[in-house]
C-alpha cells in the first residue's frame, strides 16, 4: 500500500465535508475504486469523524450572561464632564450674581437709608415721610448744603437733639447732616453723601463698636432722638402724625449703618456661598445616581 | 445570522446588556465547549468563556457585518491560546492532570448522564481518549477540528474565526484529522476498516 500524499489527504478530508466540485468528486471515486489504501484511508477518517460529531455537548458549568449593575455602558466622559463644568459654573455665576446684587442693594441703603431706617425697618417710611417734610419746612431756614463746616442745626435757638447723638459717637457730626437732605428731597441717593463723611467721623465710628451700634439703632430706647417719656418721639411714632420740628432729622450717622451693613452683607454672601455649593453638590449627586440606574 | 440575532446585536451597540445576555445564552455553550476541548480544564474553559463574553461586549461596537458565531469563536480561540501560552509558561498542563485520572475528567461535563452505566463508562473512557488526543494537535489545527468536526462550523466561518485563509482550513483540518487517527488507530479506539 503505497503511503498517501498530503494533496490525496486534503482530499478526503474535503470530501468527508462535501466541499468537492462535482469534477473533484467524480475524479476521487475512481481512484477510491482503485486504490484499496485510499479507501481504507477514508473509511477510518469517516469513522473518526463520526466519533467526533458523536460526542455530547459539553455543559457549561454555570450561565456565563452579564451583570447589567457591572457590565453597563457608562456615561461619556466628555458629556459628563460637561455637564458637570456647567453644573459648576452655573453655581459659582448664582453666587456671583446673588453677591453682587446684595452688594448693591446693600450700598444703595448706606447712602440712602437713615441708621433707623436700617435698624427699625417699621419705621422706615415714617423716617423717611418726616424727613422729606423736615427738609421743606427748613431749606428755607437752614443754609444751603456744603456752606462751610456749618452743623445742621445751625440757629442755636433750636433744640439740637442731635447733640445728645454726637454725645453718644463722641463726635460732632459735620455737614453731613445738613448734605444728605437734598439727595433725599431728589429721592436718589448720591455718591457725594457717603463720601463726604469727615475722616474725624470715620473714626468715631471706628471707636464704637458694633454691637454698641446695633444697641443704639436697634432699640428705641437706646435711641437719644427718641424721648422716652414723650409718646409721639420716633419710636412709638404714629407716621400720621407731625414730624418734631426739634428733632433733627438729617443728622444720620452714617456709620452706623456702615457697621451694621458689613455683617448683613458678609450673612447673605454666605447664605448665596451655601446654596451654591448645595447646588453644586446636588448635581454632583444627580450625575452619579444617573451613571448607576 | 437570524433576524432575531441581528436585533440583540444590534441593542447591545447600543449598550444593552439584557439583548446581549439573549446572545450569552444563545452562544455559551458553543464557546464553553471549545474553550473545554481546547484546554481540557473546566475552570480554565470557564474562564475563557467568561471573559470571552466580557471582551465581546465591550468590543461589539466593533462587529460589523458576518457570522456573530465566529466573531465570538474568534474572540475565545485567541483567549483558549493566551491561556496555553500562559500554562507553558508555567509549566503546568492540564491535560497531564486529565489522563493522570482528575476528578474533572471530560466525562463529568457531558449532559447526558441517563446511559446504562456500562456504556457510560465506555463513552467516558471514548471521550477521554479523544480529549488526550485533541491535546496532541498542535493548537492551531486543535482548534479548527474542533470547530469543524464537533462544533459543526463551515469553512468560511471557521476561516473567520481564526483569521485565516479558506485554504489555510482546509490544509489544517486535513493535518488534524490525520493526527487524531493515528492516535486514536494507536490505542484501538478506531472501528477497523476492511482492507
Amino acid at each position: 500500500m503505497t503511503p498517501i500524499s498530503e494533496q490525496q489527504q486534503e482530499l478526503l478530508s474535503a470530501a468527508l465535508d462535501g466541499q468537492l466540485s462535482a469534477a473533484e468528486q467524480a475524479q476521487l471515486d475512481q481512484q477510491l475504486e482503485h486504490d484499496h489504501g485510499l479507501a481504507v484511508e477514508f473509511a477510518e477518517l469517516r469513522s473518526m469523524q463520526a466519533l467526533l460529531q458523536e460526542l455530547p455537548p459539553v455543559r457549561p458549568p454555570r450561565s456565563f450572561t452579564l451583570d447589567p449593575a457591572i457590565h453597563a455602558p457608562k456615561r461619556s466622559f466628555w458629556l459628563g464632564g460637561w455637564i458637570r463644568w456647567v453644573g459648576v459654573v452655573g453655581a459659582f455665576a448664582l453666587m456671583l450674581t446673588v453677591g453682587l446684587q446684595l452688594t448693591n442693594q446693600s450700598g444703595q441703603s448706606m447712602t440712602m437709608a437713615p441708621v433707623a431706617d436700617m435698624a427699625n425697618p417699621e419705621a422706615a417710611n415714617g423716617v423717611s415721610d418726616r424727613m422729606a417734610i423736615e427738609n421743606n419746612n427748613t431749606s428755607a431756614e437752614a443754609p444751603p448744603m456744603g456752606s462751610g463746616s456749618g452743623s445742621g442745626p445751625a440757629d442755636p435757638s433750636q433744640p439740637t437733639t442731635a447733640e445728645d447723638t454726637m454725645a453718644v459717637l463722641d463726635q460732632t457730626p459735620e455737614p453731613m447732616v445738613g448734605g444728605a437732605a437734598p439727595a433725599m428731597i431728589e429721592g436718589y441717593p448720591t455718591p457725594m453723601a457717603y463720601s463726604s463723611i469727615p475722616i474725624s467721623d470715620t473714626a468715631g465710628m471706628a471707636r464704637m463698636s458694633a454691637e454698641q451700634a446695633t444697641a443704639l439703632a436697634g432699640s428705641p430706647l437706646n435711641n437719644p432722638l427718641i424721648d422716652q417719656n414723650n409718646p409721639s418721639s420716633p419710636g412709638t411714632l404714629d407716621l400720621e402724625q407731625p414730624v418734631l420740628k426739634e428733632q433733627t432729622p438729617t443728622a444720620q450717622p452714617v456709620p452706623i449703618a456702615m457697621a451694621e451693613s458689613e455683617p448683613s452683607l458678609l450673612l447673605w454672601f454666605s447664605i448665596a456661598l451655601v446654596l451654591g455649593v448645595g447646588l453644586a453638590s446636588a448635581m454632583v449627586y444627580w450625575l452619579k445616581s444617573f451613571k448607576q440606574p | 445570522m437570524t433576524d432575531a440575532e441581528r436585533q440583540w446585536v444590534s441593542a447591545a451597540k447600543d449598550g444593552d446588556v439584557e439583548a446581549f445576555n439573549q446572545l450569552v445564552r444563545m452562544y455559551e455553550g458553543r464557546v464553553y465547549g471549545l474553550a473545554y476541548r481546547m484546554l481540557g480544564d473546566s475552570d480554565s474553559a470557564a474562564d475563557v468563556a467568561q471573559d470571552t463574553f466580557i471582551s465581546a461586549f465591550k468590543a461589539i461596537k466593533r462587529f460589523r457585518e458576518g457570522s456573530f458565531a465566529a466573531w465570538l469563536l474568534r474572540i475565545a480561540t485567541n483567549a483558549c491560546y493566551d491561556v496555553l501560552r500562559a500554562q507553558k509558561r508555567r509549566r503546568t498542563t492540564s491535560m497531564d492532570q486529565l489522563l493522570a485520572g482528575d476528578d474533572d475528567s471530560p466525562g463529568e461535563q457531558f449532559e447526558d448522564q441517563s446511559l446504562p452505566l456500562d456504556q457510560h463508562m465506555i463513552n467516558r473512557e471514548l471521550q477521554a481518549a479523544i480529549q488526550a488526543g485533541l491535546a496532541t494537535l498542535p493548537e492551531d489545527q486543535r482548534a479548527v477540528l474542533i470547530m469543524c468536526d464537533i462544533q459543526g462550523f463551515a469553512y468560511e466561518e471557521i476561516a473567520a474565526a481564526t483569521d485565516t485563509q479558506l485554504g489555510t482550513v482546509k490544509s489544517r483540518l486535513s493535518r488534524a484529522r490525520a493526527k487524531l487517527r493515528d492516535y486514536l488507530k494507536s490505542r484501538e479506539l478506531l472501528p477497523t476498516a476492511e482492507r
